[in-house]
């Protein structure tokens, strides 16, 4: 995964979670916690993954994302299952 | 070899509850037989003669001749469909079953038939018919992988078609997009019976099956919620079959009488789904509340954020030109007396104008019954009283007559000064009752 890419799903997530919790304002952080930083429920969080890996035509199971807990994580993760 | 099918009836909530006919303003919505038998059907190898009784229309007699009788059935019709079983074994005829209850109550299920199948029916059918032609059924048949749906045809809904009249003439059928789900929600059967995969039906079978019930001048029913999740790249595959909708010429409303939905999905959809969803032609959502955090909250403890979110969902599909309507379930866990209030006053605020109601019901095989079974609050196994119009079980909260008290209180209550609708046209008074 170049650095463009990785930045490329920053921007997309944070695009996401802005649509998700329009209240929040502040700046989105790689280690903010999906639910306990950012406010998300955990259908917000499914419905995050679940654009998110549309977006990016990636086929995942629910164990698969267990795991991932904040921004930095779904980053990490999408990165991992591309594989670029 | 003739194999006659048979779909086992069922008491809905107004056979429970005659007096809700008087209170209730409306239509009885009575859908089609759910897609178990047509899937069956098929899947029949050529050769195989194929017949099919709706015994919801008229009870079944012995008088129809078959060398196989074959019953799919949910857990309200099992009593019916045990009965059935019975009566053709004591006649000396081979009957197999299959469906939601034989699958997770087989042990019930399995002395009043010949042959059951635990479990999806695609797979094992073949060999059940082969197994009953030369007399050697054996009496369980358990699929030890899941049906691969690419191998799926499109089912025989034309049996059903062929099957109605004046009495039960339904204005849509059901329509499968997926089958299993990863989410082990507390009331669903569906990992139960479908595992805990989800499985995608090619967009192909689909259409097609929505193009025979359009030359029928049938609409599909579509319960979706696990569409819009990212499992086995479902909402893509949603989103194309939407896209293949489109090109249906049928008018809004005309192809697809609902999607089957919960709140907490509305509030996070993304607004270009819900316009695709729109553009599709669809126009009305099955808000099915009572199952997710939000009006579990809202009803159940009084939460006046979950409450505000509630009423929000149903304004997001007005935004949208689609119409919510609710299906709203009293009897969870978290309920104690005031939901009944806390409901109406949500129908208040939501301006809803024709809704029903429903009580929690564990129905056999779910995470709910489990635990039920385990804390011994089980009060009912008349498993014709599982229709959500009875309770079945001892609630945490109020005792069982308070809960039965209150779903009466809430139809007559609803109902009470909306007379009017008994003049809006039959689509527009149809309500499930």
């Amino acid at each position: 995964m170049t650095q463009n890419a990785a930045q490329d799903i920053r921007t997309d997530v944070d695009a996401i979670v802005r649509r998700l919790r329009p209240e929040f304002k502040g700046e989105i952080h790689n280690a903010d916690r999906l639910r306990e930083d950012l406010g998300l429920d955990s259908l917000n969080a499914m419905e995050l993954l679940s654009a998110i890996t549309e977006k990016y035509e990636v086929d995942v199971d629910i164990e698969e994302v267990q795991d991932v807990k904040t921004v930095g994580d779904v980053v990490t993760f999408l990165q991992s299952v591309m594989k670029v | 070899m003739k194999v006659q099918f048979i779909y086992p009836r069922f008491e809905r909530h107004a056979q429970s509850h005659p007096e809700l006919l008087d209170a209730v303003p409306c239509d009885e919505y009575l859908g089609g037989p759910s897609l178990g038998i047509a899937n069956l059907a098929a899947v029949t190898p050529p050769g195989v003669e194929v017949a099919f009784h709706d015994d919801r229309i008229k009870p079944f007699t012995l008088d129809l001749e078959a060398d196989l009788y074959a019953l799919s059935f949910f857990t309200p019709a099992a009593t019916r469909a045990m009965e059935i079983g019975d009566m053709l074994r004591a006649a000396g005829r081979k009957v197999v079953a299959g469906g939601i209850f034989p699958s997770m109550m087989p042990e019930v299920a399995e002395p009043h038939f010949d042959a059951i199948c635990v479990g999806e029916g695609e797979g094992v059918w073949p060999q059940m018919l082969a197994d009953a032609a030369r007399g050697a059924l054996q009496p369980r048949y358990t699929p030890t992988e899941s049906f691969d749906l690419q191998n799926l045809p499109p089912p025989r809904i034309d049996l059903y078609l062929d099957a109605e009249d004046p009495q039960l003439h339904p204005d849509d059928y059901p329509l499968q997009t997926s089958r299993g789900c990863p989410l082990g929600c507390d009331a669903c059967t569906v990992p139960g019976v479908m595992r805990n995969k989800l499985r995608l039906i090619p967009e192909k079978t689909a259409l097609t099956a929505l193009a025979d019930l359009a030359k029928r001048g049938k609409r599909a029913a579509l319960t979706e919620d696990t569409s819009f999740f990212m499992f086995s790249g479902a909402r893509r595959h949603f989103r194309n079959f939407l896209r293949g909708l489109k090109e249906d010429p049928r008018p809004r409303g005309e192809k697809v009488s609902y999607i089957g939905i919960s709140m907490p999905m509305i509030l996070s959809m993304d607004p270009e789904i819900l316009r695709e969803i729109t553009d599709a032609g669809i126009n009305r959502f099955y808000l099915v509340c009572g199952f997710d955090p939000i009006t579990r909250k809202a009803f159940g403890t009084n939460d006046p954020v979950a409450m505000d979110k509630a009423v929000k969902s149903v304004e997001r599909c007005l935004d949208f030109g689609i119409e919510p309507y609710t299906s709203l379930l009293v009897g969870n866990e978290t309920d104690d007396e005031g939901v009944f209030d806390r409901t109406l006053e949500f129908t208040h605020r939501a301006k809803v104008d024709k809704t029903e109601f429903a009580i929690f019901t564990p129905y056999p095989g779910t995470p709910s019954w489990h635990a039920m079974v385990k804390e011994d609050r089980i009060i009912d196994r008349g498993w014709h009283h599982y229709n959500d119009a009875n309770v079945v079980f001892r609630p945490k909260q109020m005792s069982p007559e308070r809960l039965l008290e209150g779903y009466l209180y809430l139809w007559r209550e609803f109902y009470k000064d909306k007379m009017h609708l008994r003049s809006l046209a039959h689509g527009d008074r149809t309500i499930q009752f």
